[in-house]
């Protein structure tokens, strides 16, 4: 079902913690509403280990479903509406 | 770095500037520091490291606007939670109502056994005020105690850090299944317990009613099924004695000892009949029965020998019952002789009969309508709560075995035939205080009395029955009073000898048939036959067993009158007068 789902990609490759977080919670204030609408969801490319924390943390108080994978060599860091959580 | 042209004006303005170039430096320097320093507490706060400086150069720093991004998450933050604590309430008000609306008591209790919450059904529970209950200890407002009871599900669940369960826990008089969880805190200590108590008590009560009438089966196949061969033993051995005694002056002392063996043969019949009607295989055989006549025969009799005082109180105009007369006679009587040997000394037993109109719902599962209550009250010693479950159970006594003691079968079939009547019977009681005993019957408005006699007959009588010991004796008894008797071994037999007789010019006049004759269709084959041949034959039916459905209902199968094996001389010739024979 999430495949429909309108999808932005945030590369925050490089970047150390905390401009990662500040960046992720950038983007999560612009497109909270329409997430929270369950029409889009964020993703965040990252190859900070700190960040897999306290982006998922942060989210999760805002209210939304976080849900991290690694990859070969970054992690995805994956912000949806809450009621659209497995 | 500029160095001084010192008496030109503008130098002195150019340092001026540098002077002040080098304040604003400073307050900008300190204003972004300070700038730092909070986004740093901000940054701690969202959980996560402070800024290093190297990462975000000042004037980056100010362009991203960190402080405006951590202000617009903490907006949703605060949001979130809003939505958290509205959704939290909702289900706080869903555990409410479920709370309060289940049919168990529900207490909750702190780790140190103190009252934190409890529901409206629990508040029945309490032994203290419920208003006060918050905050004391549970074995105060619940068991009344002054410290904690050896038995103590708070104190289980504690120890072993589990839920736990209570069964049969009696309180304030009923029964009770507690169950106590812990709820557990993130150290894994035990913060709470919460018990449920449900009242078992009317479930109980079903059960133990299920397993009385399970029993009841379980007797009523035993005792069916000697019933018949004992009635034939005992017919042989009363129709013998009956015969013997005949045979020797009323005064003579062998006459003494046959009377004493007539007895003797007599509490047998009674008690294969208690067997049978505690086993609910009798019928009862009803008529219109005034109840007070009734009730002061069967306890004079049963006050025989006894010191106790009875006082009546009968309700003017006390509705007739449609009952066995016999049966409810034991009933009194068993109750009565009860009541005698629990009072000592000058007790008293106090016998009332009212009308009373039951209506739906009743709590005895009585069918609404008119009822007669009977209570049998004595001050005797009463019955222990222990005992007091068991007393309708067949072979439940408390007397000890042996003569004039019990066999366990007086309530137990007084319980039995009550249910035979569609009516019902309570007892309660308290130990050193006294038994109240409750009967209802099914009443009617019309009441009607019947009547007895006996003499000597003459004429012709047929006797059908397979076994040669019922056919011997009951032949000698017929030829005593006088009739001329044939035997037939079957129905054909019994019709064939009917047929000749009647063409022969010397027809029976009576046809006496046992119920049941293996492998022939027994007497409503033979009744049938009889009849078809003979529309005014007169034929009574013979068994061991009176509840049987020919028996109870020997009017509606073409009988004239039934007789109960094992039967003596008087009967024969009471329902041969009855019927006009001779």
């Amino acid at each position: 079902m999430d495949r429909d789902l309108k999808t932005i990609e945030v590369d925050i490759r490089g970047q150390m913690c905390p401009a990662t977080l500040l960046v992720a919670l950038k983007n999560i204030n612009e497109y909270g509403g329409d997430i929270r609408k369950g029409s889009m969801k964020l993703v965040f490319k990252t190859d900070n280990r700190d960040a897999t924390v306290t982006i998922p943390d942060s989210a999760a108080n805002m209210g939304y479903a976080v849900n991290v994978e690694k990859t070969d060599n970054f992690y995805s860091i994956t912000i949806g509406a809450l009621d659209a959580r497995e | 770095m500029l160095e001084s042209n010192t008496d030109n004006p503008s130098s002195e303005d150019y340092r001026r500037l540098l002077a002040e170039n080098k304040e604003l430096k400073e307050k900008y320097g300190n204003t972004v520091s300070y700038l730092r320093k909070k986004i740093d507490q901000l940054l701690l706060v969202m959980g996560t490291l402070p800024l290093k400086p190297e990462e975000l150069d000042d004037s980056t720093l100010i362009e991203l606007d960190p402080i405006g991004i951590i202000a617009g998450s903490f907006d949703q933050v605060l949001k979130h939670l809003h939505t958290t604590n509205d959704n939290l309430q909702i289900a706080r008000d869903e555990i409410k109502a479920i709370f309060d609306s289940a049919g168990i008591g529900i207490l909750v209790l702190d780790n140190r056994m103190r009252v934190v919450s409890y529901n409206k059904k629990q508040r029945e529970l309490f032994k203290t005020d419920p208003e006060a209950v918050s905050g004391e200890e549970c074995y105060k407002v619940m068991c009344g105690a002054d410290d904690m009871p050896s038995v103590c599900t708070f104190r289980r669940v504690m120890k072993l850090k589990r839920p736990v369960h209570l069964r049969n826990w009696k309180f304030n008089g009923r029964l009770y299944d507690v169950a106590g969880t812990p709820i557990v805190d993130k150290h894994g200590e035990v913060a709470r317990v919460v018990l449920a108590y449900m009242d078992i008590t009317d479930r109980k009560r079903a059960e133990e009613e299920l397993a009385r009438v399970n029993k009841f089966e379980a007797a009523g196949i035993f005792a069916g099924g000697i019933a018949h061969d004992f009635n034939n033993l005992l017919t042989s051995i009363l129709g013998n004695i009956s015969l013997a005694k005949t045979l020797v002056s009323p005064k003579d002392r062998i006459a003494e000892k046959l009377n004493s063996a007539e007895s003797a043969s007599m509490k047998a019949k009674e008690l294969t009949h208690k067997l049978l009607t505690v086993a609910g295989v009798t019928e009862p055989q009803k008529k219109k029965i005034s109840v007070p006549n009734l009730i002061k025969d069967a306890t004079v009799l049963a006050m025989s020998f006894s010191s106790a005082v009875c006082e009546y109180k009968m309700q003017d105009g006390l509705w007739t019952i449609d009952a066995d007369e016999a049966q409810l006679r034991q009933v009194i009587h068993n109750i009565v002789v009860n009541a005698c040997e629990a009072v000592t000394g000058n007790g008293t037993i106090k016998i009332r009969a009212e009308n009373i109109s039951v209506t739906d719902g009743d709590p005895l599962s009585l069918e609404a309508g008119p009822y007669v209550k009977i209570t049998i009250e004595d001050n005797g010693s009463g019955i222990s709560e222990e005992n007091l479950p068991k007393i309708f159970d067949p072979y439940f006594t408390t007397k000890g075995m042996g003569s004039r003691k019990g066999r366990g079968l007086g309530l137990a079939s007084a319980f039995s035939i009550i249910r035979s009547h569609s009516g019902s019977m309570a007892v309660s009681s308290r130990s050193g205080v006294g038994t109240v005993c409750s009967i209802y019957l099914p009443a009617d408005a019309h009441s009607g009395e019947a009547t007895d006699g006996q003499t000597r007959i003459a004429g012709r009588a047929i006797v059908m029955d397979d076994e040669e010991i019922v056919r011997e004796v009951a032949g000698d008894m017929l030829s005593l009073i006088g009739l001329d008797v044939s035997f037939a071994l079957n129905s054909d037999e019994l019709i064939n000898a009917y047929k000749n007789a009647a063409v022969s010019g010397r027809p029976f006049d009576i046809v006496i048939m046992d119920v049941n004759i293996p492998e022939d269709g027994g007497a409503e084959r033979a009744i049938s036959g009889l009849l078809a041949f003979d529309p005014a034959a007169k034929a009574v039916v013979s068994s061991g067993n009176p509840n049987d459905k020919i028996m109870v209902n020997f009017e509606r199968y073409g009988f004239a009158g039934a007789l109960t094996k094992p039967f003596k001389m008087s009967e024969i010739t009471a329902i041969m007068k009855r019927l006009g024979v001779g």
